[in-house]
């Protein structure tokens, strides 16, 4: 076989193996977010489609979108309308390029592997602006302005917050940063980039109680107001993709990627494989997050921005400094 | 003004804002945490029974004298003139020692919206709320109850309502 057949086979294989892992996580999440809000408000979620607990429900919602109408508003900007929902979902599935789901699984160990996450993501806002402008609806041109004042403002935090761990591990390679955590994982050292990094993740993700570009009570639905069937799946895969994203990135930067806790001897963690170390961690962090959505009401917008700029902004450059003096003191622990 | 003041907050005022603000958001979640570990208020209809309590209102029925097996109704229309939509249609009939009595009586249940004004206008006490709930139907008509659909034996002198104890989530109520 000629070498550019092989590398074009497995280029396809892992476009394949990463397109169905980012379908089957919003297949799962659906039901598993449902479920959770549910046995927090006490009630007790699906149940009918697919006993027990309503496991089927995710692909009932699949078919009810798959044979929904495609309808496209008179007046729209076709050709951004048409684009949007394509522009939003190829940065979601992009991310997964570097994000290493155990030491030899990986698509790309790209040695600017955190600055090409913070780049790909950026793109969201773009699509969500395209969406919001070409649906010619006032509800979500107001969506889209404040979905793009809001990552603005948390992509700053984001960005800072990710500069600990790569200082600490001293490459932006996130196979590298994963390696570095062998003997201590990050959040120990790394407490306030951590919360940092979830709460600007949670807003870059537009995600309660950040939601304020979707805030169904406020705005109807959002920049996504407008589209139907097919077309607006592609924004909630979307959304779902950049949870795990965002997730998994946190556990990549902060929670020893695929490695297996610090303390357990040798022995113990051999036992499990890293790639079920890797999603286990991911999950629960998927699971925090929705914790958060379902717990905490949504902030105004002006309570927002104040929150980005005037707290979480000084609050990561205050990290960056700490971990620059801290950092001979950990090497002199011998923690990293 | 205040706007202004809380805007110039001093170093301290702010750490203790903080300090509220993640108080706040760490109890909030142990609610939260609390709450999912519970066990889920939902009744599962068809599968599980909501066991009505005796001096629950569904809708108004008819209610039968217990002494002479026969309704109470003397078909005054008082209930019928009452309710508000209108939906009471009652067809007046007399016996031979002249006391009248319903010779039909239909209530429009799908538009009936238990307000039990019918039951408050009576003046022979003949119609109850009563706690049954099951009303579901295959066909329109079959919502449209007629006199031997709301007949019922209304039992007794209702209870007082408990305070606390032995909720219907608690295992139910005597049926
Ligand atoms: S409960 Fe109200 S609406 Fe229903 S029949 Fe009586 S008066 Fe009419
Ligand atoms: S008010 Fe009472 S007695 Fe009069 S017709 Fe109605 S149910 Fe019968």
């Amino acid at each position: 076989m000629p070498a550019w057949l092989v590398t074009l086979g497995w280029a396809v294989l892992k476009a394949s193996l990463i397109l169905g892992f980012v379908l089957f996580n919003a297949l799962f999440l659906v039901w598993w977010e449902r479920k959770f809000a549910a046995r927090i408000q006490s009630r007790v979620g699906p149940q009918r489609t697919g006993r027990p607990f309503g496991y089927l429900q995710s692909m009932a919602d699949v078919f009810k979108l798959l044979s929904k109408e495609d309808v496209v508003p008179a007046r729209v900007d076709r050709w951004m309308y048409v684009l949007a929902p394509i522009v939003i979902f190829v940065p979601a599935v992009l991310v997964y390029v570097v994000v290493p789901f155990g030491p030899n699984l990986i698509v790309q160990d790209l040695n600017i592997g955190i600055l090409y996450v913070a780049a790909v993501t950026s793109f969201t806002m773009i699509a969500i602006v395209m969406a919001g402008w070409a649906a010619n609806n006032k509800y979500s041109v107001v969506s889209a302005m404040r979905a793009a004042a809001q990552l603005v403002a948390y992509e700053v935090p984001l960005v800072l917050a990710v500069i600990g761990p790569v200082m600490l591990a001293g490459t932006l390679s996130l196979q590298g940063i994963v390696r570095a955590q062998e003997g201590l994982w990050y959040i120990v050292v790394q407490p306030l980039g951590f919360l940092v990094f979830l709460t600007a993740g949670m807003a870059e993700l537009n995600r309660a109680p950040f939601d304020l570009s979707e805030a169904e009570s406020e705005l109807v639905a959002g920049y996504n107001i407008e589209y139907s069937g097919m077309r607006w799946s592609f924004f909630f895969l979307a959304e779902f993709s950049n949870l795990v994203a965002v997730s998994a990135i946190a556990t990549t930067l902060f929670l020893g990627g695929w490695q297996a806790p610090w303390f357990l001897p040798a022995a113990v963690k051999g036992l499990i494989p890293p790639v079920v170390w890797f999603l286990a961690k991911t999950y629960f962090l998927v699971t925090v997050i929705m914790w958060i959505r379902w717990t905490l009401p949504r902030v105004r917008i002006d309570q927002l921005l104040d929150f980005g700029w005037k707290f979480l902004l000084p609050v990561s450059l205050a990290n960056i400094a700490l971990t620059g003096l801290l950092f001979p003191v950990l090497v002199r622990l011998g923690w990293i | 003004m205040e706007a202004a003041v809380t805007r110039n907050r001093s170093f301290r005022d702010f750490l203790i804002y903080l300090y509220r603000a993640a108080r706040a958001i760490v109890l909030g979640h142990a609610v939260t945490l609390k709450h999912l570990f519970r066990r889920p208020v939902t009744i599962r209809y068809p599968e599980e029974e909501y066991h009505a309590t005796p001096w629950h209102r569904t809708y108004p029925a008819l209610v039968i004298d217990e002494a002479t097996r026969e309704l109470k109704c003397t078909a005054c229309m008082s209930c019928e003139r009452a309710c508000p939509p209108g939906i009471i249609a009652i067809e007046r009939a007399q016996g031979e020692d002249k006391k009248t009595y319903p010779g039909e009586f239909w209530i429009d249940m799908l538009r009936c919206m238990e307000c039990g004004i019918c039951v408050e206008v009576c003046p022979f006490d003949a119609l109850e709320m009563v706690p049954e709930y099951k009303m579901t139907a295959y066909h329109p008509d079959d919502g449209i109850f007629d006199k031997e659909r709301l007949a019922v034996v209304v039992r007794g002198p209702k209870t007082p309502w408990p305070r606390r104890k032995g909720s219907y989530l608690e295992g139910g109520w005597p049926t």
